[in-house]
């Protein structure tokens, strides 16, 4: 909800100041797929980070960088003739990004498991922070077989969590407008794990 | 409490004064967070667009209040211009030091964020991070080397029997941590000083590679995810067991010492942060602007709307007093203003209420005087229109300003049109001539101490001369000198005829008393002593004595004549009234004078439409023979003189008679006089004709008039009432 609030204001600041248009996201969905392993729907994604080089800088000096990961299982039912949808999972969870000047490492903190992780390049912290193998998303036995279900997820920069002078200058700059954008494929669940 | 609260809320100050410190300390607080207040570094973004709108506001209010005393100064409003010069005044009084303040205070944050990263500092901090990390390149190579030194030693012991040789080298490194893999990474055996019975982490398969490719491998790591205090010597050695063909990796975790730790780990911290904080340098000084402009904007705008309302306020009272006033100029003195205030503002208001209270009294009593006065006016006016005397005023520049009808009809003239002119101007037309010789008599009578005068003058006009008593005195004026001039005019003409009638009265009545009597005995001695004495005496002196005794008794014949006319003045019998024909009685007396050798002629014109009236007409005869003898007179020195004697039925109850001769007419000065007994001129008669005619016709209640000029002679005009 806070987040929702922040990205208004946001979006009503740039629009009605700054009048730069919000950048195509730097992040990219590459693929994202389902599939079942022990009555479990799981998923791999493949997201794509391509920074600009005043984030990398930014990054180098030991900026610290959250990226929100949004994750939603959405399932379609109809209603007197009306296509709706419900909400069956929601994930939502950051990752932290910092990189360690004196000992050249980039560690990646995962806060949803707390799982950290060093790396020696950008690229391989990067790399290594877009991979989702083997995400466990639902129980098949909560899921209908004969529904449609809808798979999204979203990749973007927390830019509310840059340190506080850096703020105003994220909200400026097109080069901090990180968003992925929803990326969604439809489940069929007798295709899919029948 | 509460009502305290919501008194304060809804006064002027109230929602201002609580937008401005909410906001002054939204930014006090991201000012903290900017410097480094990471508590409340959440909210940074929350408090920044707060800020944001709630300068957004202040400026919307500001506009507003500008717009509104913009509107106010189109509509001159009382007291706008007031408050817009104070504003501009105290506006300019204001923003240039705040302004060069906030040059001075960015200059100042731009220069101190600067000077932070000074190269020195960053040489410094650059050098100290290589320092630490080559010590710890040092401790890594010691460690190596010493490790090699013991594996060398105990290679083979190592490779017989593992897990004692490890714990002796362990003794003998002080490692933390050995343990013996094979080249497929699987665990042999292991030592550890602090967890025992937790097997240690295996090497990356990297390291194994490196190993299987007969390659030491020695460095400083961390722990998975955590910073330098948690750093360790990693060191990896092959171990190559010939006689087995095997190859063995040796893996030593030494700890750091703490000594050194400390200092890398507090080096790494100041290097980390120095690091971003050079990074975050421009942003630093883009955020410290951002907020010093806004604290300038909410420090201008609240003190331009705390300075507009507080000068609305003071000068509440003066736009109060203006209204007031405007309206005491349009004439409302009803107004009382409200006194919100006891200060000197207060007092002064209350101080207008009093003065226009007393204003309004005595404008009331004023009023009520002028109508007063009015009144009076009206009055005096009146009483003056009405009087019989004519009254005349004059201002000090001798110009006419009031007169009433009776002056006109004394004067014989038409003075209204007159009214506001100088009486110079006025005598100088040729229609007031007539004025000029009574005004020369008149003015010089107005003395300088102002005392009044009174003067009986004489008044000449185309209708003869009037006897007029004057009264004159100077209008006084609240200087003490004189405002004017004013003449009060009586007629006493008739007055002075009624006395002169009353006079001859007396006159004929002694006369015909103490005159007519002796003259019989007289005439009769005259007589006898003729009679007696005539015989007595010689033809010479009989002949003279016939002489003087006809002369004697000649003169009382005429002094008989003459007492009998005074008689007939002074006597008033009764009348005896008849029906008369007057055309008739016109005739008798006209044809009484016919003769035709005479050089004058005597003619009649009769109204045959004349009816009979009542009258007297033995009177009536006296009266047609005194004016036909008065004409006749009139016409001695004509040549052919001729006198007229008129009827004519004016209406159903009046008849006029007129008796007109063509003499030299009568001279002005005795034209309203020659009524009067002894007014006449002429010689011959006994002075008393035209007075018993006179007399006969108010006798008969009737009017006459006379109407002469040198020219066309005179004529007497009568008018008598048809009944009696």
């Amino acid at each position: 909800m806070r987040l929702t609030l922040l990205k208004w204001l946001q979006l009503s600041l740039i629009m009605t100041f700054v009048g730069t248009p919000i950048a195509q996201a730097d992040i990219h969905i590459r693929y994202l797929n389902d599939y079942q392993i022990d009555q479990q729907l799981v998923l791999d994604a493949q997201v794509d980070f391509k920074l600009d080089p005043i984030i990398t800088k930014a990054v180098n000096h030991e900026i610290p960088l959250n990226f929100i990961t949004e994750i939603e299982l959405n399932e379609s039912y109809s209603l007197m003739g009306f296509s709706l949808s419900r909400n069956r999972v929601k994930i939502v969870y950051e990752s932290q990004l910092n990189y360690f000047g004196f000992n050249q490492i980039y560690v990646i903190t995962n806060k949803r498991n707390q799982k950290v992780q060093s790396f020696s390049s950008l690229s391989e912290a990067l790399r290594t922070m877009g991979t989702l193998s083997n995400f466990n998303l639902a129980n098949l036995s909560d899921l209908h077989p004969n529904t449609l279900y809808t798979i999204k997820i979203r990749v973007s920069l927390n830019q509310w969590k840059l340190p506080t002078p850096l703020i105003l200058d994220a909200l400026w700059n097109s080069a901090w407008q990180l968003d992925s954008g929803w990326h969604q494929i439809q489940i069929q669940s007798p295709k899919s794990w029948l | 409490m509460k009502k305290r609260i919501k008194l304060f809320l809804s006064s002027q100050y109230g929602w201002l004064s609580v937008i401005s410190s909410i906001l002054l300390v939204i930014l006090m607080v991201m000012s903290q967070i900017l410097q480094n207040a990471s508590q409340f570094a959440e909210s940074y973004s929350t408090l920044l667009f707060i800020a944001f709108f709630g300068i957004i506001l202040l400026v919307i209010i500001l506009v507003k209040t500008l717009l509104k005393l913009r509107q106010q100064y189109r509509q001159k409003v009382a007291g706008i211009k007031l408050t817009t010069r104070l504003t501009l005044i105290i506006s300019a009084l204001l923003g240039i030091p705040l302004t060069i303040v906030f040059y001075f205070s960015m200059s100042f944050v731009h220069q101190g964020i600067d000077q932070w990263f000074d190269v020195k500092t960053e040489t410094a901090l650059s050098n100290a991070v290589k320092l630490v990390q080559t010590s710890l390149d040092d401790q890594t190579r010691r460690k190596l080397n010493s490790t090699q030194q013991a594996l060398k030693r105990y290679q083979q012991d190592l490779i017989n029997s593992p897990i004692l040789t490890l714990n002796k080298i362990g003794e003998q490194l002080n490692a933390r941590e050995l343990s013996l893999y094979n080249s497929d990474g699987q665990l042999i055996a292991y030592n550890s000083q602090e967890n025992i019975g937790i097997l240690p982490t295996a090497p990356a398969p990297r390291l194994f590679q490196q190993i299987r490719k007969r390659l030491s491998y020695a460095a400083i790591e961390t722990q998975p995810g955590a910073n330098s205090q948690h750093q360790f010597i990693h060191v990896i050695l092959p171990v190559n067991d010939l006689l087995n063909n095997k190859l063995y990796a040796l893996q030593v975790i030494f700890p750091i010492p703490d000594q050194l730790s400390n200092l890398a780990n507090t080096v790494q911290v100041a290097s980390g942060q120095y690091q971003e904080l050079s990074y975050l340098r421009a942003p630093l000084k883009t955020s410290f602007t951002v907020i010093l402009t806004m604290v300038l904007l909410l420090t201008l705008i609240s003190a331009l709307l705390f300075t507009i309302r507080t000068i609305e306020n003071i000068t509440r009272p003066i736009r109060t007093l203006a209204e007031g006033t405007e309206e005491v100029s349009k004439g409302n003195y009803s107004l009382t203003m409200p006194i919100d205030r006891q200060d000197e503002m207060g007092q002064l208001i209350q101080s207008f209420n009093d003065m226009i209270q007393q204003i309004a009294k005595a404008r009331n009593e004023i009023k009520f005087g002028q109508q007063q006065a009015e009144m009076q006016k009206l009055y005096l006016q009146a009483i003056i229109k009405n009087l019989n005397s004519g009254v005349l005023t004059f201002d000090n520049h001798m110009r006419l300003k009031t007169l009433n009808d009776a002056t006109n009809l004394i004067l014989n003239t038409d003075l209204f049109s007159q009214v506001g002119n100088e009486i110079g101007d006025i005598l100088n037309q040729p229609d007031y001539q007539a004025l000029n010789g009574f005004f020369e008599q008149v003015f010089p009578l107005f003395r300088e101490d102002a005392k009044p005068w009174s003067q009986q003058l004489s008044y000449d006009d185309f209708h003869g001369r009037k006897m007029l008593l004057v009264h004159g005195s100077t209008l006084p004026s609240l200087d003490q000198k004189f405002n004017g001039y004013v003449i009060v005019i009586e007629d006493i003409t008739k007055l002075i005829k009624a006395q002169l009638h009353a006079a001859w009265s007396d006159v004929a009545q002694r006369l015909a008393h103490e005159i007519k009597n002796p003259l019989t005995p007289i005439q009769l001695s005259a007589e006898r002593l003729n009679f007696k004495l005539s015989s007595k005496l010689e033809d010479s002196d009989q002949k003279l004595l016939a002489r003087m005794t006809d002369t004697i008794i000649e003169q009382v014949l005429a002094m008989q004549n003459l007492v009998d006319a005074f008689t007939e003045y002074a006597d008033t019998p009764e009348l005896e009234l008849t029906q008369l024909d007057l055309n008739g009685l016109v005739k008798d007396v006209v044809n009484m004078y016919k003769d035709p050798k005479a050089n004058w002629r005597v003619s009649y014109e009769i109204d045959p439409q004349c009816p009979t009236l009542s009258a007297d007409p033995a009177k009536l005869r006296q009266l047609l023979h005194n004016l036909i003898k008065n004409g006749l007179e009139a016409c001695e020195t004509i040549p052919q003189g001729r006198v007229r004697v008129m009827t004519q039925s004016l209406d159903e109850h009046h008849i006029q008679l007129r008796v007109c001769d063509n003499g030299n007419g009568i001279p002005e000065t005795i034209k309203n006089w020659i009524f009067e007994p002894y007014a006449t001129g002429k010689p011959k008669g006994t002075g008393l004709g035209l007075s018993i005619v006179k007399k006969i016709v108010d006798e008969h209640h009737g009017q006459i008039q006379v109407e002469s000029s040198p020219d066309t002679g005179t004529c007497f005009i009568i008018k008598l009432p048809q009944t009696q």
